[in-house]
């Protein structure tokens, strides 16, 4: 059986005019912030929506929400016309953007969930079902009795996901959900999302700059650059192929004065610094490893995943 | 040194100054609503007069420009010193402003009249464009000696206005809303600075507070076109030093105190 | 019906949790309350000297400035401490928070003014209710007069929160809207508190009409004195009229709107 779009967008574009000089004279020019992008989201799919700063995505995000009015294409999202039915639109999706809050800032956790309950019309007994749910799958118990001013920005993000979620959307857009949280933090909420994503069927349409949420988290990805789609493939794919060299960095008891070997590439030795980087499609990490603590005496060693920028430049680079 | 020090303040306000520009619209809203007061009260003023026999030697003229004088001098807004001071220290902001090599409140002094000078132009000129076709001009003699007296009047007002706007934002180290002292200030400024009523109107137990409280010596440039505005001056003087004297050195104080808490508490 | 109802009830659920936030910090909520009641003292004391020195005029006198304090006191205050959020509108509008007005489930118009409660206008109903006090013993009012007062405060209150709604919505417009649509409301607020016997012919019409000043504050008062009660069905046309206004801009101006954050330029 085929599955249904959660969203459908056809020849989507949203130019911005802004007013400039020119040789004194006002004047006004087009940005082209989103140009003809095209694309299905299938339900219960979890899609990574990435790309620089500037590339469109917030813009597309919002134009999917209903918050921004295309200047041309169409879109529909859970089955609604975003710019013509967003009142019934905004019933069916839940949003998180990560440097905005939907929490009541001196309140408990729980009273922004009693908002939320009676904003989305849920009965009592369904929603407290849900929220009990909710807080136990988000560990949100151990402090929904709290005023969210005195929480970490783990807690709070976790209780700004759970508050998106709690009137069962068909799809959840997540705007940069993980941004400032630690390396716990961050693997807790993704947990999570992925536990929700399958128990139940939750469409999550993710942007996020942190490469890990893509990796951890969505099936597939798009990227975007100058509003316009340059990749959209399955994440397993997008990293076989781009998200593979990984950096190294090691810290060494002893300087070293040379250093070579074929498997490594952009080798840089500062003292007792050492970085390279290393291809892990042509070579396995952990035999690198193995490798360096025999030959070395290492103090510390750090393995980073590329940056989602020079996952775009390479991307560019390879197109 | 004193020049170096001159230089590094007026860098602040020319920069004040030209970002105050982008600002547009905050510029023309500012002075729009204290034009439209002075506007407004003319009219109500002029009503009034034709209506009621004033047994007093304050024209309409002189009780109207009066009262455009304390508008024009209070679109300046040195009571946003209060705001920013209340911010700076709640946010942590001011930890960035002291690691510049400049006095904390010198800096934000400063920074505010350069932000808001321009707003202060523009009610100038639309009250000498408007109340003199519409109710004309008080009767003055524009000697060499008023208009210095004019010029040390408002500028000695705008630093005990200043520093007394500084003062009450200093308690947000002390207190979680220091805005009910604020309001105290701001009412006490409105009530003796001549804002809706001009002083003359006032009786005599409230003409001592006007004279000799810092609300009023803030705003004595209400005073400027009372018929005994000259005999005053050198009194007049004489208050607003004595008051920016004691206002320094309260503030150095609490600021001290304050200062002391700041680095205690990791800002 | 039944859904204008299911709205409300969402509205002032939303209204409620606002209110329970601000009386969660009760020390803050209690200073900026009585904090306002003494602030708002500092009016009736000018406009008391000012007839003092008058004397009455045009059928005005000190009982009636009393009254237009009191009713100003209680309509201000009551439209800023149950739908404060119209004046935030431009702030929400540039900082993005108004997103969450679109992304959320219930209508545009309500969510907008609940979402923001002012607590220190708790301190301006307060200060209306002494005022009112004052006034009934100073009229020595009877049980009709004090019926009649009760019945214009809900369409002034009315037209307070659609005026500054549709002053609000320059930010859709504009850039940094925050001064210009404050200013716009200092239009209807400063006027309201002066006596409107002071208004006559061109400017009385202005100030129904237009800018509604004298609707909030003066007629109320001239509706007891003249005992012209049939103006209480001008004051609730008026309340229609401006909300329908409101209400109607509103929805067309929403469609205008291009979402960004403060960070972001709006481009």
């Amino acid at each position: 059986m085929e599955m249904q779009s959660a969203v459908r967008v056809r020849g989507l574009s949203k130019i911005f005019t802004v007013p400039v000089k020119k040789g004194g004279n006002p004047a006004a020019s087009q940005i082209v912030a989103v140009d003809n992008i095209s694309f299905d989201v299938k339900e219960g799919e979890v899609l990574g929506f990435i790309g620089p700063n500037g590339a469109g995505k917030s813009t597309t995000i919002k134009m999917l929400t209903g918050i921004l009015i295309p200047s041309s294409g169409s879109i529909k999202v859970a089955g609604y016309d975003s710019q013509t039915e967003r009142g019934k639109l905004v019933m069916h999706i839940g949003t998180v953007f990560g440097q905005r809050s939907q929490l009541v800032y001196n309140l408990p956790v729980t009273d922004s969930f009693d908002l939320f309950a009676k904003l989305y019309e849920l009965e009592s007994k369904k929603y407290q079902a849900r929220r009990d749910y909710l807080f136990e799958a988000f560990g949100i118990n151990e402090y929904f009795n709290q005023p969210v001013r005195k929480l970490s920005l783990g807690q709070r993000m976790r209780a700004e996901v759970a508050l998106a979620l709690l009137h069962e959307p068909k799809i959840v857009f997540l705007d940069e959900p993980t941004i400032g949280l630690d390396i716990v933090a961050k693997q807790a909420l993704r947990d999570t999302l992925l536990k929700l994503n399958k128990e139940q069927g939750t469409t999550i349409f993710l942007t996020s700059h942190d490469i890990g949420d893509i990796e951890m988290l969505t099936q597939r990805t798009i990227v975007v650059n100058h509003g316009q789609i340059v990749v959209d493939e399955d994440t397993l794919k997008l990293k076989n192929r781009y998200m593979q060299v990984k950096s190294v960095h090691l810290s060494l008891k002893e300087k070293v004065k040379e250093f070579a070997d074929k498997r490594f590439m952009d080798i840089r030795i500062n003292g007792k610094e050492l970085n390279f980087k290393v291809d892990t499609k042509k070579h396995a990490i952990n035999e690198i490893i193995k490798d360096l603590l025999n030959s070395y005496q290492v103090e510390d060693i750090d393995i980073t995943n590329p940056e989602l920028e020079d996952v775009i430049r390479e991307i560019y680079q390879t197109k | 040194m004193i020049s170096a020090v001159f230089k590094k303040y007026f860098a602040v306000f020319s920069i004040a100054f030209k970002a105050s520009i982008y600002f547009r619209n905050r510029i023309l809203a500012q002075a729009l609503v204290q034009i439209f007061r002075i506007t407004i009260l003319m009219l109500v003023y002029s009503f009034v007069y034709s209506q009621v026999n004033v047994n007093s030697d304050v024209t309409l003229q002189v009780a109207v420009w009066s009262i455009a004088a304390y508008f024009c001098v209070l679109s300046i807004r040195f009571k946003n010193l209060f705001n920013d001071i209340n911010f700076d220290i709640k946010s942590g902001n001011i930890e960035v402003i002291l690691s510049r090599p400049l006095n904390y409140l010198g800096y934000r002094i400063v920074n505010q009249l350069g932000s808001d000078i321009n707003s202060f132009f523009l009610p100038v000129l639309a009250s000498f464009i408007i109340l003199p076709i519409a109710i004309g001009f008080p009767e003055l003699t524009l000697t060499l000696p008023y208009l210095l007296g004019v010029l040390f009047i408002v500028i000695l007002g705008l630093l005990v206005g200043a520093l007394l706007y500084s003062l009450v934002g200093l308690a947000a180290f002390w207190l979680e809303d220091a805005t009910p002292v604020y309001w105290i200030i701001d009412k006490g400024v409105l009530l003796l600075g001549g804002s809706y009523l001009p002083i003359a109107f006032y009786p005599e137990f409230m003409k001592l507070l006007v004279y000799y409280s810092p609300f009023g010596a803030s705003m004595f440039v209400s005073h400027i076109f009372y018929s005994d505005f000259m005999t005053r001056l050198p009194l007049l003087i004489l208050v607003q030093l004595v008051w920016i004297i004691i206002l320094v050195i309260v503030i150095n104080i609490v600021y001290r105190k304050a200062y002391k808490q700041l680095t205690v508490n990791g800002g | 019906m039944r859904n204008l109802l299911k709205e409300l009830d969402k509205a002032f659920f939303i209204w409620k949790i606002n209110f329970r936030s601000e009386l969660a910090m009760r020390k803050s909520f209690l200073l900026l309350t009585f904090g306002m009641i003494i602030n708002d003292l500092a009016f009736p004391i000018v406009w008391i000297f000012f007839f003092l020195n008058f004397g009455s005029f045009n059928g005005w006198e000190v009982a009636d400035v009393i009254g237009l304090q009191a009713m100003a006191g209680l309509t201000i205050g009551l439209s800023f401490f149950t739908a404060g959020g119209a004046t935030k509108l431009p702030q929400q509008i540039d900082s993005g928070y108004f997103d969450n007005h679109l992304l959320t489930p219930g209508n545009l118009y309500l969510k907008i003014f609940v979402s923001h409660i002012r607590t220190s206008a708790l301190g301006d109903v307060f200060y209306g209710l002494i005022m009112t006090v004052i006034y009934f013993i100073l009229i020595q009012a009877n049980p009709l007069q004090i019926f009649i007062w009760i019945l214009p405060i809900i369409p002034a209150v009315m037209i307070i929160n659609n005026f500054i709604l549709i002053t609000g919505l320059v930010g859709f417009f504009i850039n940094d809207a925050t001064y210009l649509a404050g200013s716009l409301q200092d239009t209807l607020i400063g006027p309201s508190l002066y006596p409107s016997g002071a208004y006559s012919g061109a400017l009385r019409f202005f100030f129904i009409f237009i800018i509604p000043a004298i609707a909030i504050g003066g007629l109320p008062v001239e509706i007891i004195k003249n005992n012209s009660y049939y103006m209480i069905f001008g004051i609730w046309l008026l309340a229609v009229i401006w909300t329908v206004l409101a209400y109607t801009l509103l929805n067309a101006v929403v469609k205008k709107y291009e979402s960004a954050n403060l960070l972001a330029n709006r481009v």
